[in-house]
């Protein structure tokens, strides 16, 4: 029986793969999800197996999480997002940070979730509807500056006066750029103005759910240190970035994975292929 | 049912009051008086319930009232306020009455004994009329001014039979203002307290029989629970 | 209307309503019983089978059931909560109109359902904005009578509420040219009451340690009452509870017990399970609601002091009225007691608040219901959605990490 525990987070745009042992995370690795999960996730295991220069044999649970997680065979486990994200960061956590509130900001979708004093969750929300708090809004408009996404933060801090944005949808929000350009805003400004938007469409929701206590980030809009200024502006607190931010889903999924071990705790989903209602981990 | 075993036992207990009242000679007068005295230091307006033979004459009309299906008089809150002093008025009418002008407290409650004598005045007889006509429409309407009953309602609070509520659990459906002879509205009402003894309170506990939940009206006995609602719906006759 | 789409309507109304019913039959064992509800709704929603009932529409909780059977016609509760049917209301009343409304005025335009086309006429009471507003709207469908009702629990305005009542007797007689009945009245309370205590014996049985029928089957057990007589519901029910209670002494306790939930907000009708579908589907077990086409439904009994037509119109204002926890009355703390004792007596783990989208009084109240849950150390979770299946997938996840939040907690 392994004691290694494998994490996979198969969000919408990027899957996610995390290795971890004795509270320690030995790997991370993340592709494009595709149009064939399964397949991605036994390539992403592969890989990270052999960095380690283990197999399949050393693990001993396999959780999976994210919006594909059903249709991942391989997985022994499953969890929602919302929980291993909470589990997740009492790894990811930078040092002397203990997080009352996750902003998670995704590719697709943005998560608020508080937690309580024992790292419990005791409320959250989630904004899965409307892109314009997502990772995705910037990607568009790093799109049309013709920016990638990594720059743009770097560009935003440039900026001296930031553009005013008015549009609430990320799809309108083209046309918006298009005529800032025409007014001969600079790159910068109009990418500063998107930031604080952003930001403000995120301190909306996690307003009520903000108490004392420190505030991470994590999800892939966690990279983007623009961002996070921004948020700490609308928000009036500092916020910390968390360690891997883009993997904090999976790390948690492979932690829950093995603190549920020794609970005999699974999902009661009933799927193809987890079949009734409670199911004990095998161990091997 | 078991909803309406108390108020049977209690139209038994009236009924033997009464009848040992009216027969018993004038040599257990004495006894009589003390045992009146007596329940009304300890258990306040329970002999108003169980004993008073103008109650169970009350509580006669009412009983024929609605087996005729008529139905009741309502006054209004602010009616109410106006009447309240009547009370006092009364009260004080009576304590003088009886103090100096050596009337017979049991005339109260035996109102039969004033027409001994041949003396039938037509006074007399408009005023058994119009008492009983108020009586037969409104439950009880003569007790909520009778100044024995006011007396001995300065006990209630203090007495050994209290009436509890549990507040949280009260569901506010109004079965027990109804239902109360006496028009209590603080057994409704009541949203945080756990005692809700009245002075006005004659024990009858129509309020616990008519309560649909289980355990939020009881009445306790030097502190012990002797009566509790129960959740079984009283079956409509 | 073209026959086409009537038949359209007809198909579309019968495929969701059938989905619904069928979901409510899987599960692996099914209480013996339980085919007799599923039947009246089945016959009801699917087979648009049509009667010779004489019936009187009513529209929430507050239109006492009694006085319309004092009358001699059977009461039909018209509040809809089917999706096809909201689709259509949605071109009627306003975007931001509640669900319910829509579908209720979906199923009216639509003339398809027998039983909205049966009424001779509806009585609506005045309570939310959006029932308020309907009143007029509606009456280009069917005659409806309007039952003003006073928001406020106070003495003054249960005079007036009582005032209402006697007004829509008047009404009631008028309209149908029928004089009220006082014998009838009286057995009609009775077979009502008869049917409460059923309910009551249910919800126990399904609020047990080790409960042994499903939340959203009691659901639709409680909302075919709607469709059916008291006395035939009663007698089926006692059947039906009496095999639960047989089944559930002889049933193994689970190892592991599904997290207990209970559930808060807005009314959940016919077909509309979706919230409690997910909620089993994900190893929830449902303890209650305070739902009023469920749980509420039968709650109050009705009490009266003496059997005058006066004296039982004020039980039944007291009952319908003054025992009623919706959120449009002004006072809160009727509504706030009565969870905390449900969630007591359910032992409940966690509270799904179900907002639809446009009900503005349960959403008003969700801030005081989340302090009292946090006082007796309850999570709450409020779930906003409507009939449509197409946020099924969002709901999904948030109840799951809401279950997973329970399991955590034990």
């Amino acid at each position: 029986m392994g004691n290694y525990y494998v994490g996979l987070d198969a969000g919408s745009t990027y899957l996610k793969a995390a290795l971890i042992k004795d509270n320690r995370v030995l790997g991370a690795e993340l592709l494009p999800t595709g149009i064939d999960c399964e397949e991605t996730a036994a390539k992403l295991l592969e890989k990270i197996y052999m960095d380690e220069g283990i197999t399949r044999d050393n693990i001993a649970v396999i959780t999976a999480t994210g919006y594909s997680r059903r249709s991942i065979g391989l997985a022994d486990a499953t969890i929602s997002e919302i929980t291993a994200h909470a589990c997740g960061v009492q790894l990811t956590a930078p040092e002397n940070v203990h997080p009352r509130l996750i902003i998670d900001i995704g590719g697709q979708d943005s998560k608020i979730i508080s937690l309580g004093l024992d790292g419990h969750i005791v409320n959250f929300t989630m904004n899965d509807k409307c892109a314009a708090g997502t990772g995705k809004f910037l990607e568009v408009v790093a799109d049309l500056l013709e920016t990638t996404i990594d720059q743009i933060a770097s560009l935003a801090k440039e900026s001296t006066d930031p553009c005013q944005i008015n549009s609430t949808c990320a799809v309108f929000a083209q046309t918006e750029v298009i005529s800032l350009l025409a007014q001969k805003k600079s790159r910068n400004d109009i990418l500063a103005g998107m930031h604080i938007s952003m930001a403000n469409r995120i301190a909306k929701l996690a307003r009520k759910y903000k108490s004392d206590g420190d505030v991470l980030m994590t999800g892939g809009g966690a990279n983007n240190d623009a961002l996070r200024s921004a948020l700490e502006d609308e928000l009036m607190c500092d916020i910390y970035k968390a360690n891997y931010p883009q993997f904090n889903g999976a790390i948690g999924a492979a932690l829950i994975g093995m603190q549920n071990a020794e609970k005999e705790f699974k999902s009661y989903e009933e799927t193809e292929n987890h079949k009734g209602t409670i199911q004990k981990f095998t161990g091997r | 049912m078991k909803q309406r075993k108390i108020t049977a036992f209690r139209i038994m207990c009236l009924l033997i009051a009464v009848v040992a009242l009216v027969f018993l000679g004038s040599g257990y007068r004495i006894i009589i008086l003390l045992l009146s005295i007596f329940s009304a230091l300890v258990f306040g307006r329970l002999w108003c319930g169980y004993v008073c033979p103008l109650g169970f004459y009350q509580e006669l009309l009412s009983m024929l009232r609605k087996r005729l299906h008529i139905p009741t008089f309502h006054v209004s809150l602010k009616a109410k306020s106006y009447l309240r002093p009547l009370k006092w008025i009364i009260l004080v009418y009576f304590l003088a009455s009886v103090l100096f002008f050596g009337m017979r407290p049991v005339m109260y409650i035996r109102p039969d004994l004033s027409f001994s004598s041949a003396d039938m005045s037509i006074y007399k007889i408009i005023i058994v009329g119009v008492v009983t006509g108020i009586c037969f429409l409104k439950e009880r309407a003569f007790c909520k001014y009778c100044p024995l009953g006011t007396l001995r309602g300065f006990v209630n609070k203090i007495s050994f039979g209290k009436i509890k509520k549990d507040s949280t659990a009260c569901t506010h459906c109004r079965a027990c203002l109804e239902c109360c002879p006496m028009d209590i509205r603080s057994i409704y009402e009541e949203r945080s307290k756990s005692d809700i003894t009245h002075s006005d309170c004659i024990y009858c506990m129509k309020c616990i029989e008519a309560c649909p939940e289980q355990d939020v009206l009881s009445f306790t006995l030097f502190g012990k629970t002797v009566l509790s609602s129960k959740r079984n719906i009283k079956q409509v006759k | 209307m073209e026959d086409r789409t009537l038949e359209r309507y007809k198909r579309n109304i019968s495929r969701v309503s059938a989905g619904s019913l069928k979901q409510l039959t899987s599960s692996r064992d099914i209480p013996e019983g339980l085919g007799y509800f599923t039947d009246v709704l089945r016959k009801t929603f699917v087979d648009f089978e049509k009667d010779d009932n004489e019936y009187i529409g009513s529209y929430c909780v507050m239109v006492p059931d009694e006085m319309i059977y004092a009358f001699g016609y059977r009461p039909l509760r018209l509040c809809a909560g089917h999706s096809v049917a909201a689709m259509i209301g949605d071109e009627i009343v306003p975007r931001d109109a509640c669900p319910v409304l829509k579908a209720t005025a979906g199923f009216h335009a639509m003339r398809v359902m027998p039983i909205y086309q049966q009424c001779k006429f509806a009585v609506l009471p005045m309570t939310c904005d959006g029932k308020r507003k309907s009143a007029a709207l509606l009456s280009q469908y069917l005659p409806v009578i309007p039952l003003p009702l006073e928001m406020d629990k106070s003495e003054d305005r249960f005079a007036q509420n009582l005032q209402n009542m006697h007004a829509l007797m008047k009404s009631i007689s008028k309209e149908t040219g029928r004089r009220f009945s006082n014998r009838k009245l009286i057995e009609s309370c009775k077979s009502i009451n008869a049917a409460q205590q059923e309910a009551y014996k249910l919800y126990a049985l399904l609020s047990s340690d080790n409960p042994s029928v499903m939340g959203s089957q009691v659901m639709a057990v409680l909302n075919s009452y709607c469709y059916d007589t008291p006395e035939s519901w009663t007698q089926h029910a006692k059947m039906l509870n009496a095999g639960l209670s047989h089944k559930a002494a002889v049933m193994q306790p689970l190892k592991r017990k599904k997290p207990r939930i209970f559930i808060a907000g807005s009314p959940i009708t016919f077909p509309n399970y979706k919230l409690p579908f997910l909620m089993e589907s994900l190893g929830a077990q449902i303890v209650g609601d305070e739902t009023c086409m469920a749980g509420r439904l039968l709650y109050d009994p009705v009490v009266p002091d003496d059997y005058s037509t006066d004296g039982i119109l004020r039980a039944l204002t007291a009952r319908y009225v003054c025992a009623c926890t919706c959120p449009v009355f002004e006072q809160t703390d009727d509504r706030l007691s009565s969870l905390t004792e449900k969630l007591r007596q359910t032992k409940a783990e966690g509270v799904i608040y179900h907002i639809l989208r446009g009900c503005t009084p349960y959403d008003f109240e969700l801030s005081m219901v989340e302090q009292l849950a946090e006082k007796l150390n309850i999570p709450v979770l409020r779930v906003e959605t409507d009939f449509s299946a197409e946020d099924a997938e969002q709901v999904k996840i948030r109840l799951e990490a809401f279950v997973e939040l329970i399991e955590q907690r034990r």
